[in-house]
């Protein structure tokens, strides 16, 4: 279960700077990746997400995938604009989640995302 | 808090998220209630829905209009292979023979473009979309050239 209002307040602290560029298709699909992984979405939620990134109508998206519109009928009554407004947070909820992982690694020394960099050997 | 490369990513990504999201929803409710109001032929079964769930009636289910009657064919295992739509009365003929209409099977379902013969039929191939029999109980169509 997300908390909204955590995760609103969460959003309006780092979302402050606008000059930040949106994220590419390339960028973005890794990260999907890891939201499923991470158990932040669904893998056919997945597919959603990139339907919509990619400026696809959120109808569209629908016809083709029988497990969503399962989804939105049985989790959701059929609102998928609520649907979709909580798939947002849970995304705001995984980049909390992992940005505060991130300053756990940084706070113990290490790279945040990355393995340990070896010094070079000679 | 000090940003890695991962961390600002990360913010950028859910940034994007949030914008697209938002401009889908938007889209979506001005786009979704023009499509029901372009939508001249409406289909909506009653409630009715037993243990198994809701199954599309054996007598078929009519239009809001009156001039079409749908009807399901089902294949050897009971699962819904065709919707075949007939005009109904010299009227239903007059509006649908020989007309190209779009049909959307439930609210987000697929779409099928179809055309009515000469006696005022059309059938849809379900076997080709994935769907689920409960979609069938509310189903909109509009004539091709208004559905643009």
């Amino acid at each position: 279960m997300v908390s909204f209002d955590d995760v609103e307040a969460f959003v309006s602290d780092i979302a402050d700077d606008e000059d930040d560029p949106l994220v590419s298709e390339e960028e973005a699909l890794p990260l999907l990746e890891r939201a499923v992984r991470a158990g932040a979405v669904a893998a056919d939620e997945k597919t959603l997400l990139a339907a919509i990134l990619e400026g696809r109508p959120l109808a569209d998206a629908m016809k083709t995938d029988l497990g969503l519109r399962r989804r939105l009928k049985n989790e959701w009554e059929g609102d998928l604009a609520a649907y979709v407004s909580d798939l947002s947070a849970r995304v705001a909820a995984f980049v909390r989640r992992e940005r505060e992982a991130d300053r756990k690694r940084i706070a113990t020394g290490r790279l945040a995302g990355q393995p340990l960099l070896q010094e070079p050997t000679r | 808090m000090t940003e890695t490369a991962d961390t600002r990513l990360l913010r950028r990504f859910l940034n994007t998220v949030r914008v697209a999201t938002a401009t889908a929803i938007a889209e979506y409710e001005l786009t979704a209630g023009r499509a029901m109001a372009a939508a001249p032929v409406r289909f909506q079964a009653l409630a009715a829905k037993g243990a198994d769930g809701w199954r599309f009636p054996a007598a078929g289910l009519e239009a809001a209009d009156g001039l079409l009657l749908a009807t399901l064919e089902r294949d050897e295992t009971g699962a819904p292979a065709r919707l075949v739509l007939q005009a109904q009365g010299s009227a239903g003929l007059d509006v649908y023979a020989g007309a190209s209409v779009r049909l959307l099977l439930g609210t987000y379902g697929p779409e099928f473009d179809l055309g009515f013969d000469a006696g005022g039929r059309a059938s849809a191939d379900l076997t080709t979309v994935a769907i689920d029999e409960d979609e069938l109980s509310a189903f909109t169509l509009s004539r091709a050239d208004e559905a643009e």
